[in-house]
């Protein structure tokens, strides 16, 4: 369980009063729930990604993941039980190594600063990785990643993100970068890796279909505080217009 | 023939250097000025330790360790204290341009009539061959292991490596401290080459260096065989070939530093030119080589 708790963020700003991003904001995710986050631009959904994976240090208030305080922990140690993936394509994988490369410091994830031979896994290892994607990554396995798409970039990052089975998927809006097709098919992906592995994962979306459409939980955030929360069945009768019509002023 | 073998073992002494600077200038993606300081290090270091009577390799392994030691002084002053990467190097530069005179107590000491590694029967080429071998093996498996892609990583996406749950700066220093090492031991060995180790032997290190790597990648960027440290060892020994003929043309070896400055700016230059044409040569190639597959 991830449990939030009163969560406080103010930047200070030179011109008078601190920005309070979040205020006290308590929430409470069970293992392997799917959370959506929406809300408009700056209600603080990025940045509670942000102190959450440790880049951002919290103001006030505690996370904890099971029993462990994640709040104590430096941002490297959290990332070994928490994985992310942005907004950016690029920002998971790295350009000038090849498909091969990048999966092998994935599965090597805690396990990398050794004199152990990196690549060391098997073709058909990688490739049973790279099963269910339909981007035809398998066909690329040793290409140097700068050469691929946006879309197959980001297949890989997610792969690579989940790979080593965090407790905590982190998804930052990351499907926004991508054309709709590319977009949806990322979806799909993401919602088969989740389901799969039972990881717990909040995803921040602008795309209200995408977050009605997948996952079990839906929070929407305005001001730093929670506005809606809906579960399975309630979360199912939700359509995009009753959120629009009654949150209009929000989204 | 003798020139030709001692342009050749030159190259090989100066390719330890290249490599090292490849490390921090291609690896890590930092320019590393500190190079400077640690080449004439090594050369202060083994001319002390020869002339107060250690042998060969206890003075090369010295050159290593300060080499070492220099880069991690670089390292923490960027990784720690945060100041950008070129001015801890230039910094480091300057402390180590005043530690190798007090080292060596003055400006130089010959080592002609001193023992050294190439005092031997065995010929320098073979000596320095031997060495350069064992040093580029080594690199190229440390290169293959967890930690060598790694530190690859780090000089691609650092963001990435931080989150698969590494402290970045600690590599970053162990990468600089290693490119340090190998430039203070390519420093040693060149000194007991040419017969003196002198305090400015070091000046120009990290530009003839990155001259040696931008020629041997753009001199071979199309073979696949090759692995990058033996193109880079391959473009040093060119480089040093390319120097010889120039002075040979009449060139004065004061005008040397200007060569090597030209050199790189005709290779960025046309380098940039090309990539900015219609489709460059190298993602064409990309292009082609994903369609095939």
């Amino acid at each position: 369980m991830l449990r939030i708790h009163r969560l406080t963020k103010s930047f200070s700003n030179p011109y008078g009063e601190p920005n309070k991003v979040l205020t006290n904001l308590s929430l409470e995710i069970k293992k392997g729930e799917f959370v959506s986050i929406i809300g408009s631009n700056g209600t603080g959904k990025s940045t509670l990604l942000n102190i959450i994976s440790g880049l951002v240090k919290e103001s006030d208030g505690e996370i904890t993941l099971d029993n462990m305080r994640l709040t104590d922990l430096p941002e490297h140690s959290r990332t070994r039980i928490i994985s992310r993936v942005f907004q950016n394509p690029s920002a998971g994988v790295c350009p000038s190594m090849t498909v091969r490369e990048n999966l092998s410091l994935a599965l090597n994830k805690g396990k990398l600063l050794n004199l152990k031979k990196c690549l060391r896994h098997n073709s058909e290892e990688l490739e049973e990785l790279l099963d269910c994607i339909s981007l035809d990554l398998k066909k690329h396995i040793d290409i140097e990643v700068k050469y691929l798409s946006g879309g197959q970039r980001q297949a890989l990052a997610l792969v690579m993100a989940s790979v080593s089975n965090p407790q905590v998927l982190l998804l930052d809006e990351h499907t926004a970068a991508l054309d709709p097709k590319t977009s949806s098919e990322i979806m799909e992906l993401t919602n088969h890796i989740v389901n799969e592995k039972n990881i717990t994962t909040l995803m921040v979306t602008h795309n209200l279909k995408h977050a009605l459409a997948y996952g079990n939980r839906l929070i929407m955030l305005h001001k730093g505080e929670v506005v809606l929360d809906a579960r399975e069945d309630e979360k199912k009768s939700l359509s995009i217009e009753t959120i629009l019509k009654k949150f209009e002023y929000e989204i | 023939m003798d020139v030709l073998m001692s342009v050749g073992t030159q190259g090989l002494i100066l390719g330890l250097m290249s490599l090292g600077v490849y490390i921090s200038y291609k690896i890590l993606n930092c320019a590393d000025m500190s190079a400077d300081g640690s080449f004439a290090l090594g050369g202060a270091i083994i001319a002390a330790s020869l002339k107060s009577g250690l042998s060969p390799a206890v003075g090369s392994l010295l050159a290593v360790t300060a080499g070492l030691a220099a880069g991690l002084l670089t390292g923490i002053l960027h990784v720690k204290v945060k100041i950008t990467d070129l001015l801890s190097g230039i910094l480091v530069m300057g402390i180590l341009y005043s530690l190798n005179l007090r080292i060596m107590g003055r400006a130089n000491i010959p080592l002609f009539d001193t023992k050294h590694m190439f005092s031997y029967q065995l010929s320098p080429i073979i000596i320095a061959l031997m060495l350069v071998a064992l040093c580029k093996v080594s690199l190229d498996l440390f290169l293959k292991t967890g930690l060598g892609y790694t530190l690859k990583a780090v000089g691609d996406n650092p963001q990435m490596v931080s989150s698969l749950g590494i402290k970045v700066g600690s590599i970053k220093i162990l990468g600089l401290m290693l490119s340090n090492a190998l430039i203070s031991l390519s420093g040693s060995i060149m000194a007991q080459y040419q017969g003196f180790s002198d305090a400015s032997m070091g000046i120009g290190t990290l530009v003839l260096g990155i001259a040696s790597i931008i020629i041997g990648q753009t001199l071979f960027r199309k073979t696949r065989f090759l692995k990058k440290t033996s193109i880079i060892l391959v473009g040093t020994i060119i480089y040093q070939f390319t120097i010889y003929i120039a002075m040979n043309l009449g060139m004065a070896a004061t005008d040397l530093k200007m060569v090597t400055s030209v050199v790189i700016i005709l290779f960025l230059g046309l380098g940039r030119i090309r990539s900015n044409g219609k489709i460059s040569v190298f993602s064409m190639r990309g292009i082609l080589y994903a369609k095939n597959s």
